[in-house]
């Protein structure tokens, strides 16, 4: 983990708000693994004091790139900054994950900006040749993606849109159902999911119910980003007396197997009180 | 040489020896060893390690954590595995850093600080502070920090059962902060600490329910450094004990303010988030600082505006 002010390459404006920020850091490229993240700093904000954790989306090079998208003010200053401009980063922050190279088939759920941080692990599973289903649900066609690079990184994708301009027509949870119903589970399937708490909620229960191991990049409001404040903590499933009730997002995840979570986490209502 | 390490900023005043002025609030920095790639423990004058009580507690439900203009709101409850496991885990990976420790203990009850005192007796940490200002325990804690009595019991208790400098850290809650510090140093206090985090509740309008889990937490950050510096400008008309300021210190410049105002020294809270190599930074910003200003030691800074007003 450093701190550093990286220099940006690139900014892209990918429509529907979405942008793709690149910035030089050699030393955190070269240390980035899937399921890291980085903490930016936002300047110029009274209102905006705590960084942004944002998911480290790919890595080409000595290069970093985060996909955001500009929901508010936070992450509407990363969608302006322009190139040559310097932003301040913490990374890479995260437990990362390398240990599900074990895994026969891979089934990615990724719903709108949760994208971001399953995209670097279909380049990794595409370079360890590990079989990958992506399922990638968004509002309209103008929100899905890196539809071409997708096509191309994954053995199956399968797009899908709440009005149907691109892909099939509904929510994404339900074309994984179909696809299970049509292809049966099979040993060694790991599913990872990223997006909204309604669609994570969905698939933990279809994982469970189907004893698939799976795996959700959750995220919240972090301090430290690095298990020192212990302010971005989710609460445990199962927990002894002795044990933990919470484990930190930032350093057990932000990548986490579902089946320790406990699942009332991921009820829309859900607020501790 | 590191500036933290430069011997015109170490403090010494009474129990307060420091290396340099800057340390780290407890609950920001953990156990002391976990950002050291990039905010190593040596570069503070002292690190206040994550609070601790007597059980293991496992904290507030989260949300733990908002943002508020100019600052956040945490109410992370405490979450620790209570001071026999910090006795034998924590502090011993400390032992070898060139820096100062700080245990800050909390209680639901009196009797509560006094166990820990004796359970710290003897391990190596170099002082001890008294949380009497935590505003995320449902009972004791902050209570306790508006009651001189309490706080006459809690520091004359802790201080019959340890031989360890007493620091207390106090809540900006108070309604006389003299008589608050006079009732502990009459009980043998050695150094006064200030300010712990204001009360606070944030509201989602959309849902119409608290963001915090807790439903309240404490504020903290820039916003409340003026209110900080009042209370240790109050708090040196109370005592010549040595005076640790924090509340909102973000900058060396944030540091010499709080100095200028009384303090001895200061500690870096919530900017530990935002900037994890602060207190390097701190300690460069003194050094040029006193070379401008013509100021040989880093005490000379400390109660330089406060003299003259109150002398």
């Amino acid at each position: 983990m450093i701190q550093t002010r990286a220099i940006v390459t690139n900014i892209r404006d990918l429509g529907a708000d979405y942008f793709l920020l690149e910035v030089e850091s050699p030393e955190i490229a070269g240390a980035s693994k899937p399921g890291h993240f980085v903490n930016v700093l936002i300047q110029d904000s009274a209102r905006v004091v705590l960084r942004r954790p944002i998911a480290v989306f790919d890595v080409k090079s000595n290069r970093v790139q985060l996909l955001v998208k500009s929901i508010g003010e936070g992450t509407r200053w990363i969608s302006l900054r322009e190139p040559g401009d310097v932003v301040n980063l913490l990374g890479p922050l995260g437990k990362g994950l390398f240990d599900k190279t074990d895994a026969k088939r891979v089934i990615m759920v990724a719903g709108g900006v949760g994208l971001a941080p399953l995209y670097y692990y279909l380049t990794y599973y595409k370079e360890l040749n590990i079989k990958t289903v992506l399922f990638y649900g968004a509002r309209n066609a103008k929100s899905i993606l890196f539809q071409n690079e997708l096509l191309e990184l994954t053995d199956e994708c399968v797009f899908v849109t709440e009005d149907g301009s691109l892909g099939e027509k509904g929510l994404v949870t339900d074309e994984l159902r179909r696809y299970y119903l049509e292809h049966g589970t099979a040993e060694g399937d790991v599913v990872f999911a990223c997006g909204p708490k309604f669609m994570l909620k969905q698939v933990v229960d279809f994982a469970d119910a189907e004893h698939i191991e799976c795996f959700v990049s959750l995220e919240s409001f972090m301090g430290c980003g690095a298990g020192v404040c212990l302010s971005c903590v989710i609460p445990a499933r199962h927990y002894s007396q002795d044990g933990d009730k919470y484990f930190k997002l930032c350093t057990d995840g932000p990548v986490i197997n579902s089946n320790i979570i406990d699942k009332r986490y991921f009820e829309e209502s859900y607020a501790g009180h | 040489m590191l500036a933290t390490d430069n011997p015109r900023l170490r403090v010494s005043r009474g129990k307060l020896q420091l290396k340099n002025p800057v340390l780290s609030a407890s609950g920001t920095f953990g156990y002391g060893t976990e950002l050291q790639d990039i905010a190593h423990p040596e570069h503070y004058g002292g690190i206040a390690l994550k609070g601790i009580t007597l059980k293991p507690r496992s904290g507030n439900p989260p949300p733990r954590l908002v943002e508020a203009v100019g600052g956040v709101i945490n109410s992370v409850g405490l979450q620790n595995d209570g001071v026999q496991d910090f006795v034998e885990k924590k502090v011993i990976p400390l032992q070898s850093y060139n820096t100062t420790i700080i245990a800050n203990i909390n209680g639901v009850q009196l009797e509560d600080y006094w166990m820990m005192a004796e359970k710290l007796e003897g391990s190596p940490i170099d002082y001890i502070e008294i949380n009497v200002s935590c505003p995320n325990l449902k009972e004791g804690g902050v209570e306790f920090g508006k009651s001189p009595k309490s706080i006459a019991a809690i520091v004359s208790g802790v201080r019959k059962r340890t031989t360890i400098p007493l620091m207390l850290k106090l809540t900006p809650q108070v309604t006389d902060i003299k008589e608050i510090i006079k009732a502990a140093e009459d009980n043998g206090l050695d150094i006064v600490t200030l300010i712990n985090t204001y009360p606070a509740i944030v509201i989602d309008i959309n849902t119409k329910k608290p963001v915090l889990g807790n439903i309240r937490g404490g504020f903290s950050g820039p916003a409340v450094k003026p209110m900080a510096i009042n209370l240790v400008w109050e708090a040196r008309k109370a005592t010549k004990l040595p005076i640790v300021g924090m509340g909102g210190v973000c900058s060396w410049q944030d540091a010499v303010e709080f100095m200028l105002a009384g303090a001895d020294a200061v500690a870096v809270g919530t900017w530990h988030f935002i900037n994890p190599g602060i207190a390097l930074e701190i300690a460069e910003g003194l050094m040029a600082y006193m070379d401008k200003n013509g100021f040989e030691s880093v005490s000379e800074i400390t109660g330089y505006t406060w003299r003259q007003y109150n002398e």
